[in-house]
Order: structure tokens, then sequence, then C-alpha cells
């Protein structure tokens, strides 16, 4: 048995209970061979800095479209670049098949969370995904007195907080995590897929690009790969400009999804 | 939709302004609203004004924003500054109001007006 699977799985069907995916489909292009990939997730939360991170990745290794979700669980929009219509919740590959990532230009409510983390497991358990990482912003209320924002780490595992370790990433070891991203690492611990957040200090309500450039660094050095931050520095005043819109949307589901709840200690504090 | 190409009558505000995105956070003492301000480089574009329970804020961009193919109504538009008005939770006292300006955020530091009275308890 592959030490990695321990589920015995068919494949050709889901491996997680179709009503719990109820209304996410996930579509696949097929133009790119997945080589026990990465899946890298960064959908609008804190500081729009999953979705600065992702897009920093999709322009710089030249990754490719390689699907979208679909859901009526989603809002009523497309989105339109250089005339081509598009589904704004995209799947991106790299060329050789080892890092997917999930990017959206839209923030997205609470009520699609757990199909859709649902959805995204069962696709990593048949994809063979090695790794599932989160990469979103911690919010500070200091983050103006902050040159360089630290990123810290939350791992589903005992091999995840090792692996945080071994990078030189602080494990948080109190606390509350909330959002789309707390889902994500609690599905992929029940089906034993090793699963991290970097989480870097960020604005609670603006982009930000500089906590962006803190997780880029840190991830980059993870996978392995070359990811120059000074593009991303230099544009800093167009990409909080740029984004802030999309922040505007995303603040109203942190409300929803209790997001607040990051800064109160946990009852059981130890 | 907060991306002004009209003259809004009841505020005199000018067509090509921008809201910024602000958070206000409340402390027993005080009010702190922050405003993020991209393109905003120095202090001296900034102008903050503050009555009663509403703050004004309106700042010059370092140059023109402009966007050619978004679109329909805000193709070709040119924005310039930020403006917005907020309405304030409570009182202020705005004589003790202090504002920051540093690296494009602007921080707002507004004092409540005192009406706690204590009452002996006979």
């Amino acid at each position: 048995m592959d030490p990695l699977w321990p589920i015995s799985l068919n494949t050709a069907s889901a491996v997680i209970d179709d009503e719990l995916m109820d209304g996410i489909t996930i579509k696949e292009y097929g133009n790119i061979s997945l080589d026990n990939p990465v899946f890298v997730e960064g959908l609008p939360d804190v500081g729009l800095v999953g979705v600065i991170t992702t897009s920093s990745l999709i322009d710089q290794l030249n990754m490719e479209l390689y699907g979208h979700i679909e859901s009526d669980l989603l809002p009523a929009i497309m989105v339109l670049h250089r005339a081509e219509l598009l589904h704004p919740v995209r799947l991106y590959a790299s060329g050789d098949g080892r890092i997917v990532l999930l990017t959206s230009e839209i923030a997205l409510m609470p009520t699609s969370y757990y199909p859709l983390a649902y959805s995204l497991i069962d696709w990593a358990i048949r994809n063979k995904v090695s790794k599932v990482i989160s990469v979103n912003g911690y919010p500070v209320p200091n983050r103006l007195d902050i040159k360089k924002p630290q990123v810290f780490g939350v791992g589903n595992g005992k091999d995840a907080v090792e692996f945080l370790r071994k990078h030189g990433v602080e494990v948080i070891e109190e606390g509350f995590i909330a959002g789309f991203y707390a889902l994500l690492l609690r599905e992929s611990k029940k089906y034993r897929i090793p699963g991290l957040a970097l989480l870097g200090q960020s604005f609670p309500k603006y982009p930000d690009p500089g906590a962006a450039a803190s997780v880029i660094d840190k991830l980059a050095e993870m996978l392995g790969i070359d990811i120059d931050v000074k593009p991303l520095l230099e544009k800093e005043d167009e990409i909080k400009l740029g984004l802030r819109d999309l922040m505007k949307q995303t603040e109203g589901a942190m409300r929803q999804s209790h997001k607040v709840i990051e800064e109160h200690l946990p009852a059981m504090y130890r | 939709m907060s991306w002004w190409f009209e003259d809004r009558e009841e505020s005199g505000f000018k067509e090509g302004y921008i809201e910024p995105l602000i958070e206000v956070r409340e402390t027993e003492k005080e009010i702190v609203v922050r405003a993020d301000l991209p393109f905003v480089k120095d202090k001296d574009g900034v102008k903050v004004e503050v009555s009663g329970d509403e703050l004004e804020i309106s700042a010059a961009m370092g140059r023109a924003i402009k966007w050619e193919k978004w679109g329909v109504h805000q193709r070709r538009q040119s924005y310039t500054q930020y403006r917005t008005r907020i309405r304030l939770p409570t009182e202020v006292d705005v004589g003790s109001a202090r504002a920051t300006f540093r690296d494009g955020v602007l921080t707002v530091s507004l004092p409540k007006k005192v009406t706690k009275v204590r009452i002996g308890i006979e």
C-alpha cells in the first residue's frame, strides 16, 4: 500500500459522499497531467493574501488555466478578461503537473464553504495530492508598525507541524482559525492528507501585498521554486487599489464566517 | 458602487473620486478610523474634518488613475482623489482629535465625548 495513501480507493468514483458535495462541480480541462501535485488554496480572505499570492504564482510560473468550479451556490457572476468569458473561481496548474492552485475573483459566501471543501478533498484524494497548503493573512492590529510581516503556520497533524518547523515557520499553538481554510484543514486531516496553512501578518481589511510577499517567500522555499517578490512590492499601490472592490466583498463574507473569533482566546487555554 | 463618476448633488462632491477602504475600531475611550490611501504620497495631500459624529476625509492621489477598457460606464474615467464621509457611532471631542499618515494609511484617533456622570447612592 502506498504509504501516503492509506485509503484504498476507486479513482473512478467519488470518495466522499455525493450529498456532502451537493451542488459543487470541479471541471477539469484535461490539458495537463497531474503528478502528485501540491494543492495551494488562495481564496479571498484576510488581506486578500491568498489571491495576491496565487496571482503571483500564476504569473511567474506561467501556470495554465486547468479548470473551474461550477455551482448554484456561487453568485451568478462571470468575469471578462481580454473579451474572454471566464468562471470567477478557477484552478491553475504548472506545466509539470506538480502544483495546482485555486483562486477566485469574487468573494465566496460561507454557504458554499462546506460542499466546496468536501469536493476539493475528494478531488485531492482522487488526484493523489501530496499536500494541501492554504495561503492567507493573519489579522494583526499593529500591522502599520511591522516592516516585514512574519509568516505563521498551522498544521493538520504532527507531520505537517514538523514540516512547518523544519522550514523555520513559527507554528500557532493556541487559538482559533476560521473561514474556508479552517474547513480545508479539517477535511484534509480526516482523510490523512498532510495539510498546512501559511498565514502572513496582515491588515485585517485592506489588500496587503507586503504580507503576500512574506508568504510567497516561504511557500517558494517549501516548494523549491524561484519566485521574485520585487515586482509585487513595486506595484503595491496598484494592487491595493485594483483589489479594493474584492476586499469590500470579502469583508462581508468574513463577517458571516465568524472571522473575528481568530482574535479570541480559546476557553481551554493551556 | 463607490467609483463615482457623476456629480452628487446632495454632497457637492465632484466626479472622479474614489471612496477609500475604511476600518473603524471603537474602544471604551475613543474611536479609531483608518483609511487605506494607495497612491497618496504624503500628508500634505490629505484633509481630515470632524464635527460632532461625522468624519470627512479627502486626499489627492499622486497621479491620476485611469481605466480604458473597464465595463461600460467606467470606461475612460479618470480618478484623482479619495473622498468619504463617515457617520461615527457616537459623538466625539473634536478638539482632542489627532491624525497621522504613514505608509499610505491615515489613522484618525477621536476621543469620545465624556457623557458619563457618577450618581451617588442614597
